[in-house]
């Protein structure tokens, strides 16, 4: 079997940077330190891409070294992981490894590359939602109370975000981009 | 009919009951994600992904498309990068809230050090109140306060009971007081100025100096005390010497109430009069001086050698004079 150069061994890796990165994600729910420990991964990976076997494929060899770190990461950190629940992480990590294929893998990589072009198709309201959610962290009782909403039609709003998002992509990835279904998205004036 | 009808009413509970089930599943991630779970759903959802495969491949499609949308919610905000921490400075300035929490400290520890300082200074010049200030130097002068002496400088702010040295005849210090009074004090000479509780005083030790002094505050005078006199001054443009056995006080303009140390005798001079204040008792006339043009010019109106000759004169007369009275008491046994 033909051994790969370093040169592609680092090629096909950092093709898989963003599904990496969601993989720390699930496991240590911190976005920066995924990014942190993805990018630790391939500081290893780069001095030590000669232990790399092509009977595996490269990015199950990178998401085996992406786990270990992570694992540094949470224990340098003097957190107990989920709680003091170490089961729940391993069935985490296996669910994530078991359900998400290569060819999954490959797809997200390029869903990942269409959601940003349909992102940038939503209304000021609803990209407000959206990073005030998933990026700031903040509950839909806090969204509410801050946009003096209730907190079902926060929670409608991001099921539409999502529902919506996701049909964009469809779209793109079938090669017919166009816009959201339902337009720009704003949130409502009551309950919905 | 009946059949159909379940059916449907089956299919329909079917689908209620996935999408329940979907949203409960949905809820139970979502806390996942946020840290939230309790020990009873972290149970619950363990069990479901080690022996449930279809919420296993539900958590990990869910896990995924959450992870896309931080992603692109991190590349709205203008904080997710492919590598690296969060860059706060990528944020708004509006939102970026490292500067203006740090802004705000500084700002207030700056009011607070203002505040201090101006407090501190206040105190400061509360308890070393300005009496004077040494409006020009020239030579040789010297302030001493307590145990301290430096050497003079023009501006020098002058405070309650600091002393004023000139030294060598070519020196000499012109100081303001705070009422605008002007003295001129030429050397060798020593003086002080004090003020307390609004009473002004000062102290001529050695030496001479001549003033024009401001109309003083009704009930608030300004006093000259020499080692023989003190003088009260209303107002008054003076001269006024000292040695250590006698004081001549010439007044050029206004009234001075002049008093011996010795035994309170008092007298009044007026302008173009003046008086000489020995150790003895026959030493108070007030008599009248002539102010010739040689007395006037340069700044302070009087100067040069001839008025200070005269001036020296008289003083000289005074100490022969009580030179010999005290030899007169030792020859007569003390009597």
């Amino acid at each position: 079997m033909n051994r790969l150069s370093q040169t592609e061994v680092m090629k096909q890796a950092f093709q898989y940077e963003s599904a990496l990165v969601s993989y720390a994600y699930s496991l240590c729910r911190d976005w920066s330190a995924a990014e942190d420990i993805v990018h630790e991964a391939y500081l290893v990976l780069m001095e030590k891409w000669e232990s790399y076997s092509p009977e595996y494929s490269v990015y199950t060899w990178v998401r085996k070294m992406v786990y270990f770190k992570t694992l540094e990461y949470l224990r340098t950190r003097s957190r107990a992981i989920f709680s003091g629940d170490n089961d729940l992480f391993e069935s985490v990590r296996v669910a994530m490894e078991m359900e998400v294929s290569e060819e999954a893998v490959n797809r997200y990589v390029m869903q990942m590359k269409h959601l940003d072009k349909c992102v940038e198709q939503l209304g000021s309201g609803a990209k407000d939602v959206l990073v005030s959610y998933y990026w700031k962290n903040q509950s839909c009782s806090d969204i509410a109370a801050r946009l003096k909403r209730s907190v079902n039609s926060v929670w409608l709003s991001l099921s539409r975000i999502r529902k919506s998002l996701k049909e964009c992509v469809e779209r793109y990835m079938k090669n017919q981009p166009g816009e959201i279904a339902f337009g720009t998205i704003s949130l409502g004036s009551g309950d919905e | 009919m009946l059949y159909f009808f379940l059916c449907v009413l089956g299919a329909l509970c079917g689908e209620s009951f996935n999408f329940l089930w979907s949203v409960m599943n949905e809820e139970l991630f979502e806390k996942y994600y946020f840290g939230t779970l309790d020990q009873a759903e972290s149970d619950r959802l363990k069990n479901l992904l080690e022996y449930n495969t279809a919420v296993r491949s539900e958590f990990a499609l869910y896990s995924m498309e959450r992870a896309m949308f931080v992603r692109s919610a991190g590349k709205l905000a203008g904080l997710s990068g492919t590598f690296g921490k969060q860059d706060i400075f990528a944020q708004p300035v509006s939102e970026n809230r490292w500067t203006g929490n740090v802004a705000r400290k500084l700002a207030a520890i700056a009011a607070t050090l203002l505040v201090i300082g101006g407090i501190s200074v206040a105190l400061y010049y509360q308890r070393y109140p300005t009496v004077a200030r040494l409006d020009s130097v020239t030579g040789d002068v010297y302030v001493t306060y307590e145990t301290n002496t430096l050497k003079a400088e023009v501006g020098q702010r002058l405070i309650s009971r600091m002393q004023i040295e000139v030294r060598g005849n070519q020196s000499q210090a012109i100081i303001f007081l705070k009422d605008k009074s002007r003295i001129r004090f030429p050397g060798d000479g020593k003086m002080a100025i004090t003020e307390l509780a609004g009473r002004k005083e000062l102290h001529l030790l050695a030496g001479m100096f001549e003033a024009d002094f401001q109309k003083q505050p009704a009930g608030k005078p300004l006093w000259i005390i020499t080692p023989q006199s003190r003088s009260e001054v209303l107002g008054t443009s003076l001269q006024i010497r000292t040695t250590p056995t006698a004081t001549r006080l010439e007044v050029v303009e206004g009234h001075v109430r002049i008093m011996r140390g010795l035994d309170g005798r008092s007298s009044d001079v007026m302008t173009r009069y003046a008086v000489s204040v020995g150790k003895r008792e026959d030493n108070m006339a007030v008599e009248r001086f002539f102010w010739a043009d040689r007395f006037s010019g340069g700044e302070g109106g009087v100067c040069g050698t001839m008025r200070t000759s005269l001036f020296d004169e008289e003083l000289r007369r005074l100490d022969e004079q009580h030179k010999r009275a005290e030899m007169r008491f030792k020859d007569s046994g003390g009597r």
